[in-house]
């Protein structure tokens, strides 16, 4: 955020230039109030010009001054400008928005294979060579303070960024813009990520300070091959020759650098004291979080502004330690997301699909429902279906298609909706699995299909017509005896297999007091804990035990199917549906006709 | 996997074929689909215990054999595993062979149906 500081009066006195413009003058609602007679009302405003600040001066009588300079209408402003109006003076600090301008300058990675051509600079033998060589002088102790508070200054400024975004491109964006904050001698900064599936760098940021750019300069960083090797597998912070130095071949002496400084025209506060221990113009570290390396920050200095010594290294090594850390915890946390939003829509198409069954079994006097449907993922590949045919006549469907999850759910909204679509049109169970199975042959190429048992009820015959394609077998408690009905000439296999399929019905008398089940293979498939299988056996079983009304006799035989498996995971789909015939009117059909008609269910 | 004269022989080693060991077949599968392998023999011998997952994958590799233009031939069928195509009824469509031996028997050079 760029600021106007007060110098006098009010001197430390700081205004955040956060509008688009801030008007200076003696007026009261001036942004800056300056109660001085030298100063006009509305005397100057300073203004956001693009990526760029501007003083203009409003006509003033006294006149505006940059730098001691008196402004004629508007000029540019720089970091560290002094403004002068009337008796006051105010310095600008910009600094935040000289970095501001992104130029995207892309990383390449070369590929040195020449050990020759190699620009790193091996910091630890230089350090030693320095160690036993004391070469320059000590530097003293003004400048070692200055050093630890910009060292200081900057980890707290990291630790400040690092906060501050949840986005692994903003945050390395914040990155370079700090380290070029940090590091005044270098020109351009840039953060590469490496991503672990495909080991591909990608440059995530990239700065380059601006008004430095020279033409000279390749709009690209590169980073060497072998230095990536070196800071990403090694997880070490190094110290590079300048692109394309010349003596890239030769170890560095840290006096020859000097030399070569004081030949550049260095000024000569850059060279004083002299480098302690090996130098050099590009440095790498690695952004890490527990031995895992995720990228590298790379900072490239202008050799007209300076070098980096094994300081700047240790900084720049501790900087993206820090932000190491943060991007590790970025990726936990969009990995979280991810995942939420997965779950999200899993719970959407669990309500999507549970849409698509029946909410409410109907409501037939003299007939008692009960369901339960339980879904062993988020989606299933379960479904059952009540369908009025005509007043007197329903169909109860119940099946189960091949598949889970949301490839079984939507091939299971196709069948549910191919048999709305035959169940009007064809009188007879087997009819209807003839024309769902044509339906779904056509389309179901990928391997699906579905099993189904196919009721029709008829109200005022008392009784019963099924078809079977390849479900389980449905279950008649009659007189608490329980009879499967395994007609042979009621079965075809699963729907979508084949083209054709032979299929007969058979037709049962209801009595009262019978209880129908249909149920799917989740039911008798349940594992126990020793992996055994709940099986056909005990569900009759169960069955047996119960009593005629609907609800218990499902309750029943649950809670049998759940001492069975105790803790063992539901690996399956579970639906189960039971229709008891109430006895309590002997007519119960005649009486039961509903007065309106049920909406049509197509 | 075995390939023989451009019939392939899926062994499956698992003694129960059901929702848990179905995922380790899928993409044995998905290779047979992709190499256009479209003449296989199921060998099931070693699968005492079959669900309807098992099932599922048996129906889908034979489907989507046949929609290239292939066949699937299932030999060793034990048991349990026998009495569930049976009353599936999809001993109508699967071939079903004694050994896996039987199943390779003009399988190679003529149609696919015994």
């Amino acid at each position: 955020m760029a600021r106007i500081i007060s110098l006098s009066p009010d001197a430390g006195r700081v205004h955040r230039l956060d509008g688009a413009e801030c008007l200076l003058g003696r007026r009261l609602d001036c942004h800056i109030h300056i109660n001085d007679q030298r100063v006009s009302r509305r005397h100057a405003r300073v203004r956001r010009e693009g990526d760029a600040w501007q003083l203009e001066d409003l006509g003033s009588c006294n006149g505006t001054f940059i730098n001691g300079r008196r402004i004629q209408g508007a000029a540019r402003l720089r970091h560290g400008d002094e403004v002068e109006i009337g008796a006051s003076r105010f310095r600008m600090d910009l600094a935040d928005d000289m970095i501001a301008a992104v130029e995207s300058a892309a990383v390449l990675v070369p590929d040195v294979t020449d050990p020759a051509l190699s620009p790193l600079i091996e910091v630890a033998n230089l350090r030693q060579d320095h160690a036993t060589r004391k070469i320059g002088p000590v530097p003293d102790v003004a400048r070692e303070l200055d050093r630890m508070q910009r060292k200081l200054q900057a980890m707290y400024k990291i630790s400040e960024t690092v906060a501050s975004t949840l986005e692994p491109r903003a945050l390395l964006d914040k990155v370079t813009g700090l380290l070029l904050e940090v590091f005044p001698q270098a020109q351009a900064a840039a953060a590469v990520t490496l991503d672990a599936r495909t080991q591909q760098l990608r440059t995530l940021a990239a700065r380059r300070r601006k008004g430095r750019d020279r033409e000279s300069l390749v709009p690209n960083m590169s980073i060497p091959q072998n230095v990536v090797d070196r800071v990403l597998r090694q997880g070490q912070s190094v110290l590079l020759r300048a692109q394309g130095d010349p003596f890239a071949s030769q170890p560095i002496d840290p006096e020859a650098v000097r030399d070569a400084q004081s030949a550049a025209g260095l000024r000569e506060s850059a060279v004083q004291g002299g480098p302690i221990g090996p130098v050099g113009w590009r440095m790498g570290a690695p952004l890490s979080f527990r031995g895992e390396h995720l990228g590298i920050l790379h900072v490239e200095a202008d050799p007209a502004q300076g070098y980096f010594t094994q300081d700047d290294l240790d900084l720049l090594g501790g900087l993206a330690s820090q932000a190491g850390v943060a991007l590790h915890l970025i990726g936990l946390h969009q990995r979280l997301l991810a995942r939420e939003r997965l779950d999200y829509d899993l719970r959407l198409a669990r309500q999507i699909q549970r849409n698509l069954l029946p909410r409410d079994p109907p409501r037939v006097t003299g007939l008692d429902f009960a369901v339960h449907y339980e879904p062993a993922f988020h989606v299933g590949g379960d479904f059952y279906d009540f369908l009025w045919l005509d007043p007197n006549k329903l169909a109860l469907v119940v099946g189960d298609v091949s598949g889970k999850a949301i490839s079984g759910a939507l091939f299971m909204a196709r069948v549910t909706s191919e048999i709305r679509a035959a169940a009007p049109v064809e009188a007879s169970p087997r009819r209807v699995l003839q024309r769902v199975n044509r339906a779904l042959s056509e389309v179901a190429e990928d391997g699906m299909f579905t099993t189904m048992v196919y009721v029709v009820i008829d109200l005022l015959q008392n009784s019963l017509r099924f078809a079977n394609a390849g479900h389980t077998t449905p279950l008649l408690r009659r007189n608490g005896e329980v009879i499967p009905l395994e007609y042979v000439e009621a079965r075809t296999m699963p729907l979508g297999v084949e083209v054709k399929i032979d299929v007969g019905e058979a037709q049962v008398q209801l009595l009262p007091g019978d209880t129908l089940m249909l149920y799917t293979d989740g039911i008798v498939e349940a594992r126990s804990v020793n992996g055994e299988f709940y099986g056909q056996e005990r569900l009759q079983q169960s069955f047996t035990r119960c009593d005629g009304v609907a609800r218990t006799t499902l309750e029943t035989v649950l809670s049998d199917l759940d001492r069975f498996v105790e803790e063992a995971p539901q690996s399956d789909d579970q639906t189960v549906v039971c229709i008891t015939v109430n006895d309590a009117s002997p007519r119960r059909f005649e009486s039961i006709l509903p007065t309106v008609m049920p909406p049509p269910m197509v | 996997m075995i390939e023989s004269g451009g019939v392939t022989i899926m062994k499956l080693n698992v003694e129960s074929l059901d929702a848990l060991t179905v995922p380790e077949l899928r993409p044995a599968v998905e290779q047979l689909v992709e190499r256009g392998g479209v003449k296989v023999v199921v060998d099931m011998t070693a699968v005492r215990v079959i669900d309807s997952s098992g099932v599922g994958v048996i129906v889908g590799l034979f489907k989507r054999m046949r929609s290239l233009g292939g066949a699937v031939r299932v030999a060793g069928v034990s048991k349990q595993p026998a009495e569930i195509f049976h009353v599936m009824m999809l001993d109508r469509v699967l071939a079903i062979f004694p050994t896996a031996a039987d199943a390779l028997r003009g399988f190679v050079s003529d149609d696919h149906r015994p």
